[in-house]
């Protein structure tokens, strides 16, 4: 479909929905033909922020830009108050609707076949990951420390694979894991060099007239380990 | 004459003081002027230094690095045009479930992964407002038939 035909009738379904959307659940009616997931944008509405918020929002946001910005659930409407509105930054940009959607196998393959020759070539620079390490998300690279909170069982001198790797970037891309990516492609590697304690650390608490207090001084557990490796294998043409 | 009495007014006091003042003095030792060395005017300070500290690690530390991060990510995605919550939600409906810490690391050190993910949103977006509200996929007027 061309670009122009496809402008003109979008502002006719805001100002559609413009009177929809004051009933609340009147968008979730609609019938889509696309899986649950994807329909959710659309139904949790009004859940996060307060109606007459929205309306505001609705008659600032849509009388100025013609564009549906539909509020989604956990909306922390006040960072975007506070940072983005005052950036200039509204809502998502439209990009151009004849653009490839996401996880088109076309492109996909044009892309893998892009990190595969960046790959061979050695163009890719140092590589980081974002791996979750004991429950704790980190951006790290090859020859990092990393201090590990908490309880975490390998002892000195372990030689253990990060597993939950999330997303690996190089010079020139970076491959996103939905969550994950495969343990075939990616490859983190890490020693255990140093068991430790933390410093002390004070917990108290006591209730005015009561006569209750409670102190105690503990040390959290630390692991060192050192990052040894971070090993990208030739990408397959399906990944997205 | 042997006073068998004389013992039992003795009154029965606890341990020495002085370990319980020790004890405090490890955690007064940089406070300032008097109130890290005299034990008694240091009590309340001490009190409310120990609460603070607690509470910090509990509440506080939780919603000023989330306050930074937000500010780091929403700063980040303003430079490609795109709003903060819309952003955060539709990596998670696109299932990319970095956290706010590592998203804030990657606007300030890696700003080009940050405009890939920017792109992502903005895609997912055109896709999602494609299949779900174009018009003419579900309006049907007269002049179309």
């Amino acid at each position: 479909m061309a670009a122009s035909i496809c402008r003109q009738p979008v502002l006719t379904t805001c100002k559609l929905f413009e009177r929809l959307l004051p009933n609340g659940s009147a968008i979730s009616r609609l019938p889509t033909n696309h899986s649950c997931r994807r329909s959710q944008v659309h139904r949790t509405v009004h859940n996060g922020i307060a109606p007459s918020l929205f309306s505001k929002y609705q008659e600032t946001c849509s009388g100025v830009f013609g564009v549906v910005i539909v509020p989604h659930r956990n909306v922390s409407w006040y960072t975007d108050k506070r940072i983005s509105r005052n950036l200039g930054a509204v809502g998502v940009p439209q990009v151009d609707p004849d653009v490839t959607v996401l996880g088109d196998e076309g492109e996909g393959q044009e892309l893998s076949v892009m990190v595969n020759t960046s790959m061979e070539k050695k163009e890719h620079g140092r590589l980081f990951a974002v791996v979750s390490v004991n429950g704790v998300q980190r951006k790290l690279t090859t020859e990092d420390v990393l201090v590990v909170v908490g309880d975490f069982p390998p002892s000195v001198g372990d030689r253990i694979r990060l597993e939950k790797v999330l997303m690996i970037g190089g010079k020139d891309f970076s491959l996103l894991g939905q969550p994950l990516l495969s343990r075939d492609q990616v490859r983190v590697e890490a020693t255990v060099i140093e068991k430790t304690l933390s410093q002390n650390k004070v917990w108290s608490t006591y209730k005015p007239r009561q006569r209750f207090r409670r102190l105690k001084l503990f040390r959290e557990p630390h692991t060192m380990i050192v990052i040894n490796s971070i090993q990208l294998n030739t990408v397959s043409e399906h990944t997205q | 004459m042997v006073f068998l009495t004389r013992i039992l007014n003795i009154r029965a006091r606890g341990p020495d003081p002085f370990w319980k003042r020790q004890f405090a003095k490890r955690l007064t030792w940089n406070f300032y002027g008097r109130r890290r060395n005299c034990h008694k005017l240091s009590l309340n300070y001490l009190r409310r230094a120990l609460r603070y500290s607690t509470e910090y690690r509990s509440k506080l530390k939780t919603i000023n690095m989330d306050n930074l991060f937000e500010t780091r990510i929403a700063a980040g995605c303003a430079e490609h045009g795109v709003e903060y919550s819309p952003f955060i939600d539709t990596l998670r409906e696109n299932n990319i479930v970095l956290d706010r810490k590592v998203l804030a690391d990657l606007a300030i050190y890696e700003p080009r992964t940050f405009q890939s993910l920017c792109e992502v949103v903005k895609r997912s977006h055109a896709e999602i407002f494609n299949n779900n509200l174009n018009p003419s996929r579900r309006i049907f007027t007269k002049g179309m038939l």
